[in-house]
């Protein structure tokens, strides 16, 4: 007999009890409210992947969030006092190389000119000015790096406290303030490849530090410094560094050459690795980097030490090209890039793509490898219908998800997108544009205005549309050099105070254009800048608060019914035990019962909700161990009655065991009562899901009302964002109340005394 | 009125019992976090091993886990509580601060909301059935099923920073207009708020089961009774129905008070108002243990005493309870 037909019979032997039962609970008005909202919470669960707008992990692109306001400022029309034609200048990239004076201002230079000349801003003045005038020795030779590309979030740390440089052999640490170096270490060779700063978040949840990491290289060598920021209950910050030499052990790969900046993938939304990837001229390798962490309980975890770890894999280019036929030999620069697989989406993967030229071929292939274990991904030739054979001259994470491919034959450029999961040219073929000449400075990704920007050697700066769709073209003298550099956007807390680029072109001569704007989420519902709809608003970090709210359903749901299952599971047994055996074990297990009544439950929670760590499980499990005891003592009531009825005598007569009469003949007959008290508990569950999330309890990586309240605790816009503040509320609010709405209209059906009313 | 001694003493056993389970649970409970407070200080690079050793002597960890326990339960039965890590001060100072206000905001919402609770729970249900009866019972169905720290917020956000009326946060402010008046009149403006929302919270509950008990002994033939000779409706209402009605009050009571505290604790939390429960979380999350225990075991001798306190009155108005509970 199958499980269908032996339920058939089961409901068919009770659908008359049913039957009556429905039928009283029908008269109970609030009952059927209940059952309304609950199954509307149910529906909205089941089908949350369509109710929602978006993913649950969405969050609002930057030109939602951010309010930006562009402005253009032609340089020499400045009343600066110093009579100059930028044109007769030779400008170089932006963020220069450059002394720093006792008292200056990183932000406060652009570019500079071997002339001597500086173009300056502070937020939003531009100028431009002598550099003897700034107090800065311009010149080329001194080898100072500072931060280019860095996002909002690494620049502002560079910014509110110190910023880091390498000249020669020696790593600098300096603040502002004070230009005496906080920490000179020797590095024990010259860098050639430099790598960005990069600010890790917590790698785990658990982890409150910043870890500010800067890699760099020579031929063979990797170095590493990185510093945690002090912690919550940190005392002192610390620094960590590290060195190894590139090398493939146990295999025929020797000689290694670094032929390009390592980069560092935060990997803590996939795997909990950090790799620093290093492009060399063999082999592409992965290095962990090893983050040691010291957990402390209710504290975050702080960091012990940063280093270089173990090599985690490599890719053999030799080995993979002699199994696709080719030839795998990486273009000099920006030979790798790291796909951003966006926030949070588990099941998206970090790609790494490798361009590539075969020996003596002469179009480019491009190659990609999962940064889980180096396993090829797909490799791929770039052609475009004017293009059939370019050679590629770099690839480039794109900020809108995949890569940009440049790629050049002549006199043609070419910049196109590719899409990261099957390395093809995206939407059809028609994700890309040619330009004249090659392409000379790396495409930058301007958020606030969604275009991309870069120059060529034909004297050109283009822009194209974040399609990568040529847009807007400036013609530029021959001979200047286009420092075409977004220096990104530059954030304290919530407040852009620029984001710049610098272009120099012929019309007007040279300009610079800013934006400035600030960061805005929470947004008020509405339709954000992209025409994306929030229908009630979103949270600090740009999450839809309707998604939320819907796939929050799903976890509220399992969680109440899980806790409450689990309690009135505990409850059960336990109140038919005592009730059934009577005597000592009632005695007992109800003494057991009165401690758990009587404990000052939240409190207790709280401590081991912090001892159990943050978790959904962990707080279902302490929900149910703090609700069981108010059942347990009604069931044994309950039981005590039906003990002394016919039919348990007649059972017991008969021969039936006492686990017979407890389970076959005691617990149907108290099951009304169980889920009498189950819908009770849940609504119990629910609230108290909600308070130990509030107060700092609950599992940041699922999506629950009580953690949305959470994060609006902590952001501090608890009393200025009400789309925020209220949905989650009322949901917990409606969903606690549909639970206890149908305990009590099953309580009448239960306990007919209280029907007569 | 033998019945009554047994009664009292199987439940005063009965507390002490659980107390020392509180005790117990508390102690293996600190003693399972993944971190001590030593742990903390030691992180500082500026602290020498020997400095180290020294923090763990000082908060006594080099002892082995049975003698730590022994004694905890004594420090704890003789409320010798130690010196504060986190404030640098007496832990007995800083409950002797806390303590009155938590049991002013605690005391004053549980004999307001029970007070109110039972008066409106009588008059609906002697008037059930109408406008009133439903919309209260809504309301309160409503408020029961609220978490509280939201409906702190709310009348927060309502009456602190849109109308500016009451105070955002703290116990106390001296340079406040009401506390020239007088420093009581601070004291209450400070109070208002997380007190409405205690009694909002608490009220729901004692109307909802006053209601339900009323119109069980509405009922009764003695109501019939009393109305049927002619006796005023006030007087049946209050002095025959709602007596016999308040009964089960006293034994929510007993549960109430655990949920209660509990609620006083989240509240401070969301008016920053520093009592016991604020104390306690804080405490908690930088593993200040001395106070943290004092405070939980504070926490929980109150809920004791009112366990007790509420199951003594209930045996003395309802004589079935200590043959039950000796029998």
């Amino acid at each position: 007999m199958s499980f269908v037909d032996s339920l058939k019979i089961v409901l068919r032997r009770n659908w008359k009890r049913l039957n009556q039962t429905w039928k009283l609970y029908k008269r109970s008005k609030i009952g059927l409210i209940g059952l309304a909202i609950m199954l509307g919470f149910v529906v909205v669960a089941v089908f949350a992947p369509i109710i929602a707008p978006y993913d649950p992990q969405f969050a609002a692109p930057n030109e939602d969030v951010f309010v930006a306001d562009l402005s253009t400022q032609a340089l020499n029309a400045t009343g600066t006092g110093i009579p100059i034609d930028p044109r007769n200048e030779t400008w170089h990239d932006p963020v220069p190389k450059w002394t720093p004076p006792p008292e200056s201002n990183l932000v406060s230079i652009l570019a500079y000119s071997s002339q001597g000349h500086a173009i300056r801003y502070v937020v939003d003045f531009v100028s431009i000015e002598s550099g003897s005038a700034l107090g800065i020795e311009v010149t080329l030779d001194t080898a100072f790096l500072i931060p280019q590309n860095t996002s909002f979030m690494k620049y502002v740390y560079f910014r509110s406290e110190y910023y880091m440089t390498v000249s020669d052999s020696t790593y600098w640490e300096l603040t502002y303030d004070d230009l005496t170096p906080r920490r000179e270490v020797n590095i024990g060779f010259a860098p050639i490849y430099l790598s960005n700063l990069w600010w890790i978040p917590r790698s785990t949840e658990v982890v409150q530090d910043e870890i500010v990491c800067f890699a760099m290289a020579n031929e063979t060598t990797l170095f590493m410094t990185a510093k945690a920021h002090p912690g919550i209950g940190e005392f002192n910050e610390r620094f960590f560094v590290s060195s190894k030499q590139v090398s493939v052990p146990d295999v025929n790969l020797t000689d290694l050459k670094i032929i390009g900046d390592p980069i560092i993938i935060l990997d803590a939304n996939f795997d909990n690795d950090t790799l620093l990837i290093v492009p060399t001229d063999k082999a592409l390798l992965a290095y962990k980097i090893d983050i040691s962490i010291r957990t402390g309980g209710l504290l975050p975890g702080l960091v012990d030490d940063v280093t270089i770890g173990n090599l985690f894999w490599y890719v053999d280019y030799q080995a993979i090209g002699d199994t696709l036929g080719t030839t795998i030999n990486p273009v000099e620069k920006h030979t790798i890039a790291v796909e951003n697989p966006g926030p949070r989406k588990p099941e998206s993967k970090d790609r790494i793509a490798l361009a590539s030229n075969p020996g003596g071929n002469e179009a480019g292939n491009l190659f990609s490898f999962w940064t889980a274990n180096g396993t090829f991904n797909w490799w791929t030739t770039v052609t475009v219908p004017e293009m059939r054979s370019a050679s590629v001259e770099g690839v480039h994470a794109s900020d809108r998800r995949g890569f940009l491919v440049t790629a050049w034959q002549s006199p043609q450029g070419l910049v196109a997108g590719i899409e990261g999961d099957t390395g093809r040219i995206s939407g059809n073929l028609t994700y890309y544009s040619l330009v004249e000449g090659k392409i000379v400075s790396v495409p930058q990704f301007v958020s606030g205005n969604r275009r991309y920007i870069l120059s060529t050697d034909q004297d050109k700066v283009y822009m194209l549309r974040e399609n990568v769709k040529s847009d807007i073209v400036f013609s530029i003298e021959k001979g200047i050099l286009v420092p075409v550099v977004y220096v990104g956007n530059i954030m304290t807390q919530h407040q852009i105070a620029g984001n710049y680029y610098s272009i120099i072109t012929r019309e007007p001569a040279l300009f610079i254009q800013s934006l400035t704007g600030a960061y805005i989420a929470p947004l008020p519902p509405g339709v954000g800048n992209s025409g994306n709809v929030y229908i009630l608003g979103t949270d600090v970090f740009g999450h839809d608060i309707f998604t939320q709210l819907v796939y929050g359903t799903q976890n509220e749901l399992a969680v109440g019914l899980t806790a409450a299952f689990i309690a009135v599971g505990i409850g059960t047994l336990i109140g038919l035990m005592a009730g059934y055996f009577g005597g000592i074990v009632d005695s007992i297990l109800m003494r057991f019962t009165d401690i758990f009544l009587t404990l000052p439950i939240l409190v207790i929670a709280l401590l081991l909700a912090s001892v159990l760590g943050p978790s959904l499980f962990n707080l279902i499990i302490v929900i149910s161990v703090f609700s069981w005891a108010g059942i347990a003592r009604v069931i044994r009531a309950q039981t005590l009655t039906l003990k002394e009825r016919d039919f348990i005598k007649a059972a017991k007569v008969s021969g039936a065991g006492h686990r017979q009469i407890m389970f076959r003949h005691l617990a149907p007959n108290v099951l009304p009562l169980t889920f009498l008290y189950m819908a009770y508990t849940i609504s119990g569950a629910i609230i108290t899901e909600a308070i130990l999330s509030f107060l700092g309890m609950g599992d940041p990586t699922a999506i629950t009302w009580g953690m949305m309240l959470q994060y609006l605790r902590i952001s501090g816009h608890t009393l200025d964002a009400p789309w925020w503040f209220l949905p989650p509320g009322i949901a917990i609010t409606l969903l606690s109340l549909s639970f206890y709405l149908i305990g009590r209209a099953f309580d009448e059906v239960v306990n007919p005394r209280l029907r007569a009313r | 009125m033998a019945g009554m001694r047994r009664y009292l003493a199987s439940r005063i056993i009965q507390t002490i019992i659980t107390l020392f389970a509180i005790l117990t649970i508390t102690f293996f409970l600190f003693e399972a976090l993944p971190a001590r407070p030593d742990d903390l200080l030691s992180q500082s690079p500026l602290i020498k091993p020997s400095q180290k050793e020294y923090l763990r002597e000082l908060y006594g960890f080099d002892r082995p886990v049975e003698e730590r326990y022994f004694i905890f339960l004594k420090n704890m039965l003789t409320f010798d509580f130690g010196y504060s890590i986190s404030f640098g001060r007496p832990v007995m100072d800083l409950l002797q601060e806390r303590i009155p206000r938590t049991l002013l905001l605690f005391g004053l919402a549980t004999i307001i909301a029970y007070v109110v609770g039972a008066t409106v729970g009588t008059l609906i249900a002697w008037r059930r059935g109408g406008v009133t009866d439903g919309t209260t019972v809504v309301a309160s169905l409503v408020f029961y099923n609220m978490p509280s720290f939201w409906l702190g917020l709310i009348l927060l956000f309502l009456f602190a920073f849109i109308l500016g009326w009451f105070p955002l946060a703290g116990y106390a402010d001296p340079t406040s207009d009401y506390y020239a008046i007088h420093p009581a009149l601070d004291v209450a403006w400070h109070l208002f708020l997380p007190l409405i929302t205690l009694v909002l919270l608490t009220l729901a509950g004692t109307v909802l089961l006053m209601r339900t008990s009323m119109l069980d002994v509405i009922g009764e033939n003695y109501i019939l009774t009393a109305i049927a000779k002619g006796l005023k409706e006030r007087t049946v209402m209050f002095k025959h129905a709602a007596r016999n009605a308040s009964l089960p009050l006293i034994t929510s009571f007993v549960i109430a008070i655990a949920f209660s505290i509990g609620g006083a604790v989240v509240l401070e939390q969301v008016f920053s108002y520093p009592g016991i429960g604020f104390l306690y979380i804080t405490a908690l999350f930088q593993l200040d243990f001395p106070v943290a225990l004092a405070t939980l075991y504070i926490i929980s001798l109150f809920v004791l005493i009112g366990n007790l306190g509420a199951d003594i009155l209930y045996g003395y108005l309802d004589p079935r309870i200590r043959v039950e509970a000796t029998g």
